[in-house]
């Protein structure tokens, strides 16, 4: 009840400080907040002259917001975006304005701004803010910058506005606007807002442009070791299929007699009519390396940086594959069982990179799910990677299950702390720890 | 792709323009008296814009000087809250240019000329380096120096037209290095104008919609809230027609040490003549009572010892007012009481600050002495005259003593009448008592002392007819005595062998009958009420208990204070003693054949600073002709531990033949 009552107040409360922070200056934001303590303080005239204050302040907010709808003029803007982002990089694009009067624009600012929409009250119930252990009890209870951290990373970043000085009449002007994304997966553009400041300099007069885009963050990509694991050769039940183009594809190896289940495309017709029986081509089995990359999706209560960390190393394996000839498949498990193959030919780089862009956590244990679909996937697996954000019981049982395939295991765990044991454990997997805060250093660690 | 050119919009506070701080520091020192300390400060703050000397504060020692600042501000907020209590707010808000001052030197004298906002928000501390750039930030607070020193001028409260041009004048020199320069000039001084001469207008205003709202609530406030009385003349109830209803509104509060054992009357004043339904008194004159310097006391009925005391709290609405008091009032003192007078028909009149006002009651075995009997206290209206003596000759009252003319009437009045609060019938003026008398035979408490003062006078006895309050009402979670609106009362006085005697004739069953009226929500107004007094502070205890004792709650927070400095510094000291803490990091040219050399020269002269160069250490440890000798020997480090490209096998081997040269 408390919980829903705070939250409706965070409504308010969010879209009055977005109002004040998008419309006042600086200068603007201090006389506003000049204006109530001077009105609490002069509130009996007698006391005080800070009354005199509140309405210098009042009367000049006033003016100036007066001042403000005297913007006047027509304008349309373009975006200009490229594909791709990457997550922590500084990422570039164009905004064209075009000015379509007869009086050049002066003094204009260019912001445009991200799509932040409010998470309902589920949504901020769940919502983990790694820095909450450094906040105070009350913050906390409250939760109101923990919703401030959720609005900014369903939002994905934060555009700053462009300062335009001047844009002649009937002419354009293109804008380089510079924003650092925060988050993987779709950031959505929907308004952009040419604004204009008074000439108290307080308050911003604005035009609204609606203009929906959407641009595509991918994860963070690291240097990654080769995948070295000591897998042999397997069985390739897709045969040609998953290997177009290299490899022991299709490699004709003798003749023999049809046996019933044979697909007739097989039947060498020559040989059929020489000997009036139907002979068929017998190919070559597909052997080659297949290796599996398991991401572990199931969050618990960890910190949401791990798994970030967890899927930029599965994208940095998946695109930075060395072994030409190798099959590797992302497995993962959402609100189904997913496996995407890369490699020979197979599942482009871009496409692997959308599909980890836009994976999510899981709040619920799916080991289970996962075991189940590797215990299919084994036979035609040369080795493993498995990408863990814990080492708990479960896991460990998990990795008992894998052990028992006889495939070479490989397991990351990324961490914040150093806290496992890694008792009960199979002599036979590989276990690393990907520290958060030291993630490359031990990536080159691993053989 | 290259880095495109941006001109990102400036979102953040510019510093203050050369001489505002100077000037602002002016005013608030002209406004509050603190001139000399405001001269000292302004100058101090602007020299850094002539001076080129500055310091290099990292963010730990801004943090420091932060925590500094916060610390005695605090203390001296505890102080002025336990010596000033809520007035003290405006002294706190005349002081705040004074605990920012140490932080504004701090900021003008770095290098940096700006503090992160970690410096002021110890929630922003506590999240570190992690907090993003939208929380974390250098920013420069001259110009929220400004406005905070604006405010707190307006705390002295002086000249009132000329404070507000001069903060205008600040405010607008403020502005100016904010106005949108692509506008003419013009454009920003007729708006500037028109908000001086409206900012003007606004502020009259106020103070005029302030005088009217007072008026107003006052009015409003006067039906329910403690009313001082009229010495001269007082209005009843008598022949109004309906319910008469009196608040359940708290009037004034009585702490006694012991429990009471029957209600307890506070008097406010006596009457003596009655006219339709009006007691006057001619043109009372009080006397000012004299303060006796040693017990900081006003001595009202000059008896040497007081026997009891009574902590009264009362909200005044005016400067000047009839206080309600127990008959055998000796003294009076408390803080709040500026002057005491008295009058001849007994009433007490303070002088003290609108609002909630406590005093102490000192009450002796004596009850203080009115005058003696006026002809007035004889008088019945002519309109009456017929109808007191037809019942002082049912009751054969002109027969009896004095002492048996009360037992009568009292009983007279006990018998045949009742209490009511309702009058229903219209009767002609001048006959209410009449009707009272003989037709009803109910009425409330004004009525029965009407009566009953009358009923003596023709008796031969002399009679005042006295208003005050019935103290009774116990809050045992308050632990005083309540005294509401519906405890207002009125009795008697009669003059018996020289001396004045209270007398009652309303049914005691007054008191439950008007609690009968109460609100549902009295014990929600009653805590209300309660905050409020707690919250102005005139807590009556305060007379008996000096606050002093607040000041040790500083005891345990400042070491607490001490205690998380303690603490931090020991974190600190950790943390300098492994670079490397949580990580297993190895660095490059850690295995540098200098580093033995490196101990051993600190073991014998002064150790290396943390984050002094090699060579700065050496020139500051050796003379100047021995470091030279270094000088190559720390390139070769230099070289062999930062530079990406050189051979670093060679290097290693140049570093120790450079050392085995020294040795």
């Amino acid at each position: 009840m408390l919980r829903r009552f705070l939250f409706a107040n965070f409504k308010i409360v969010y879209r009055l400080n977005q109002w004040m922070r998008q419309r006042f200056t600086p200068a603007g934001m201090l006389i506003l907040l000049t204006m109530p303590v001077a009105g609490v303080f002069g509130f009996d005239t007698r006391s005080t002259l800070s009354f005199q204050l509140f309405s210098i302040t009042l009367i000049l907010l006033i003016t100036s917001i007066s001042l403000s709808t005297f913007f006047r003029g027509k304008f349309s803007i373009e975006r200009k975006l490229s594909d791709y982002g990457t997550v922590g990089s500084p990422f570039y694009y164009v905004c064209k304005i075009n000015n379509i009067n007869k009086k050049p624009g002066k003094g204009l600012i260019l912001i445009d701004d991200l799509n932040s929409s409010f998470p309902t009250i589920d949504e901020f119930a769940k919502a983990q803010d790694p820095l909450d252990k450094n906040r105070n009890r009350l913050d906390r209870f409250i939760g109101y910058p923990r919703l401030m951290n959720a609005i900014q990373k369903r939002r994905g970043g934060s555009i700053a506005p462009v300062s335009i000085d001047f844009i002649a009449e009937n002419s354009s002007s293109e804008e380089h606007i510079k924003f650092t994304p925060l988050r993987r997966g779709y950031l959505y553009f929907e308004k952009t807002r040419l604004a204009q400041v008074d000439p108290l300099g307080l308050f911003q007069s604005q035009k609204l442009f609606e203009h929906k885009d959407s641009l595509l963050i991918l994860p963070r990509l690291y240097k990654t070791p080769s995948l070295n694991i000591r897998g042999k050769r397997t069985y390739q039940q897709g045969g040609i299929n998953n290997a177009s183009s290299s490899g022991d594809s299709q490699e004709f190896v003798s003749l023999r007699d049809y046996r019933p289940g044979d697909p007739i495309r097989s039947i060498h017709w020559k040989s059929y009519a020489k000997t009036n029986k139907p002979i068929v081509k017998e190919y070559n089995d597909e052997f080659f390396i297949r290796y599996g990359l398991v991401l572990d999706t199931y969050l618990d209560n960890k910190a949401e940086d791990i798994f970030e960390d967890a899927v930029s190393i599965a994208a940095s394996f998946m695109t930075a594959q060395k072994e030409q000839d190798a099959l590797l498949d992302l497995m993962f498990i959402g609100n189904n069982s997913y496996r995407f193959t890369s490699g020979r030919g197979l599942g482009g780089t871009e496409n692997i990179l959308e599909v980890l862009a836009c994976i999510e956590p899981v709040y619920e244990s799916n080991i289970k799910s996962m075991e189940l679909m590797l215990k299919n996937y084994s036979h035609e697996c040369s080795g493993l990677i498995c990408i863990f954000l814990n080492l708990d019981d479960e896991r460990k049982k998990f990795l008992n299950t894998l052990s028992a395939f006889n495939i070479p295991v490989k397991v990351l765990v990324v961490t914040e702390s150093d806290e496992f044991d890694f008792d009960k454990l199979p002599s036979s997997i590989e276990t690393y720890i990907i520290h958060h805060d030291n993630l490359q250093h031990d990536l080159d660690k691993i053989n | 792709m290259d880095k495109p050119k941006i001109k990102l919009v400036q979102n953040k506070l510019k510093p203050a323009p050369p001489c505002l701080l100077l000037a602002t520091l002016l005013l608030w020192g002209w406004q509050t008296e603190y001139l000399f300390y405001s001269i000292v400060m302004g100058i101090l703050l602007e020299l850094p814009y002539f001076i080129k000397w500055r310091i290099d504060f990292n963010d730990k020692d801004i943090n420091q000087l932060s925590d500094l600042s916060g610390i005695l501000f605090f203390i001296v907020t505890v102080y002025i809250f336990v010596n000033y209590s809520f007035q003290g707010i405006y002294k706190i808000l005349e002081l705040l240019p004074f605990a920012l001052f140490i932080i504004m030197l701090a900021q003008n004298y770095s290098i940096q000329n700006s503090i992160k906002t970690s410096a002021l928000f110890i929630s922003i501390r506590r999240l570190g380096n992690k907090a993003g750039p939208n929380i974390l930030y250098n920013t420069n607070i001259s110009l929220p120096y400004v406005c905070l020193c604006l405010i707190s001028a307006s705390s002295g409260n002086k000249y009132n037209d000329i404070f507000f041009f001069l903060s205008s004048l600040i405010i607008v020199w403020t502005l100016w290095n904010f106005r949108a320069k692509h506008y003419p000039f013009y454009l920003w001084l007729t708006p500037i104008v028109i908000v001086v001469i409206f900012s003007f207008l606004t502020q009259q205003g106020l103070q005029q919609l302030q005088t009217n709202a007072e008026v107003f609530f006052l009015n409003l406030f006067e039906q329910y809230g403690f009313k001082s009385q009229d010495p001269d003349r007082t209005s009843t109830s008598i022949g109004s027609l309906g319910r008469l209803k009196l608040s359940d509104r708290i009037v004034f509060r009585v702490k006694s040490d012991e429990e009471l054992d029957s209600p307890l009357y506070f008097r406010e004043t006596s009457y003596s003549k009655y006219e339709y339904g009006t007691w006057r008194n001619p043109k009372v004159e009080f006397d000012i009572v004299q303060k006796t310097p040693a017990l900081k006391e006003w001595r009202i009925n000059k008896q040497l010892k007081d026997n009891k005391y009574f902590d009264v709290a009362i909200f005044l609405q005016n400067q000047s007012s009839i206080i309600p008091v127990p008959d055998n009032i000796n003294t009076l003192s408390g803080k709040d009481l500026i002057q005491v007078e008295t009058s001849i028909f007994g009433s007490t009149r303070i002088e003290a600050r609108e609002g909630w006002v406590s005093y102490r009651l000192g009450v002796s075995s004596k009850d203080f002495v009115e005058t003696t009997p006026v002809t007035d206290d004889l008088t019945i209206p002519l309109n009456y005259q017929s109808d007191f003596k037809q019942i002082a000759e049912e009751l054969e009252l002109y027969t009896k003593t004095p002492e048996e003319i009360i037992i009568s009437v009292a009983r007279y009045f006990k018998d045949n009448f009742y209490y009511s609060t309702t009058q229903n019938q219209r009767y002609t003026r001048g006959q209410y008592l009449t009707k009272f008398l003989f037709k009803d035979k109910k009425g409330h408490c004004e009525y029965f002392a009407t009566a009953t003062a009358l009923l003596l006078r023709e008796a031969g006895i002399p009679t005042r007819y006295t208003i005050g309050y019935s103290v009774q009402e116990y809050s045992s979670w308050q632990k005083m005595y309540l005294v509401r609106a519906r405890h207002a009362h009125s009795w008697l006085k009669y003059y018996i062998n020289g001396e004045w005697h209270n007398l009652d004739t309303t049914p005691s069953i007054w008191a439950p009958m008007e609690a009968e009226d109460r609100t549902i929500l009295e014990p929600l107004m009653d805590l209300l009420s309660w905050l409020r007094f707690k919250i102005t502070g005139s807590d009556i205890d305060s007379e008996t208990e000096s606050n002093d004792w607040m000041i040790w709650l500083l005891i345990p927070l400042m070491t607490y204070l001490a205690y998380r400095f303690h603490n931090k510094q020991r974190i600190d000291t950790k943390k300098e003693a492994s670079p490397n803490f949580g990580t297993n990091l190895k660095r490059f040219g850690e295995d540098s054949p200098i580093y033995p050399l490196v101990k051993r020269l600190e073991e014998n002269a002064d150790r290396r600073l943390p984050g002094e160069t090699l060579n700065k250490w050496i020139k500051r440890i050796l003379p100047e002709l021995k470091a030279e000798k270094y000088i190559e020997l720390i390139n070769h480090h230099n070289r062999y531990r930062f530079s990406p490209t050189s051979d670093k096998q060679r290097d290693k081997q140049l570093i120790e033949k450079s050392l085995n040269l020294l040795t």
